[in-house]
């Protein structure tokens, strides 16, 4: 089995997720909180890739009530933690690797 | 019957021309047509002054009451939805027009129209954006179903 890569700023969107209170974020919420590391228009082309891989979940979300188009919110999934967990552990066993 | 000096006519009529050019009658006359004129084009300047105060309110009432004829990237929305699948369209360029759509709500409902304009300006190039940063995975899922109908 392939070891699962991840990108830096797949990276940065996994953490913001696990980070926010219900581990769930909309993308424009990802895209004000990176601080400028993330753009509106290719946050949503990388979640796709993220999706595919399978490390994110997403779900269309009408307001009740709301004229206007459904927003979506995205989740990690159970793959998504781990992998990210296991990047975590391999950049603390890196660091302390001397250069 | 001899012909007609037309060169004398001319001269004789160049002169009665230049008397009355010069004739203190004929000075009033300009004098007062110019100062009509200056005195018309200043009253209407006045005014136009004048009126600028009630203009520029009238442009704020106007562009307080505006209502939206059309959500902005309503139109992209539909070429998206012809363009790309159904699964590409609701993950990736759905939301961004969703975020566009609530952020200029949000502008608009603070009343600020610059934003809401800046707003809509910027949706428009993310939404082109992501179309350019789609364009490998396109580009690559065309040439796969090609090779899938050629059956080679």
């Amino acid at each position: 089995m392939d070891i699962p890569r991840l990108s830096p700023k797949e990276r940065l969107i996994l953490e913001l997720l696990l980070n926010a209170p219900r581990c769930e974020l909309y993308g424009l919420e990802m895209v004000k909180a990176s601080g400028g590391q993330l753009k509106r228009g290719t946050v949503y082309v990388t979640l796709e890739r993220m999706a595919e891989k399978g490390y994110v979940d997403s779900q269309e979300v009408r307001a009740a009530g709301q004229a206007g188009l459904p927003r979506r919110v995205f989740r990690v999934t159970g793959i998504g933690k781990r992998v990210y967990q296991a990047w975590e552990m391999a950049r603390a066993a890196w660091a302390g690797v001397p250069s | 019957v001899n012909p007609p000096d037309w060169v004398k006519i001319r001269e004789s009529l160049n002169d009665r021309y230049r008397e009355l050019e010069a004739s203190p009658k004929s000075l009033f006359l300009r004098t007062y047509v110019l100062l009509g004129i200056t005195s018309v084009e200043l009253v209407y300047l006045l005014s136009k002054v004048a009126a600028l105060p009630n203009w520029i309110a009238e442009r704020r009432r106007v562009g307080r009451t505006r209502r939206i004829a059309k959500p902005p990237g309503s139109t992209l929305a539909r070429w998206a939805e012809a363009v790309y699948s159904k699964k590409t369209y609701h993950e990736v360029f759905l939301p961004i027009l969703s975020d566009l759509e609530k952020e200029y709500q949000e502008a608009l409902a603070g009343e600020r129209w610059r934003k809401a304009r800046w707003i809509a300006i910027r949706g428009r190039g993310s939404f082109w954006g992501a179309v350019v940063a789609r364009v490998p995975v396109s580009f690559t899922r065309l040439v796969v179903n090609l090779w899938k109908l050629s059956g080679l």
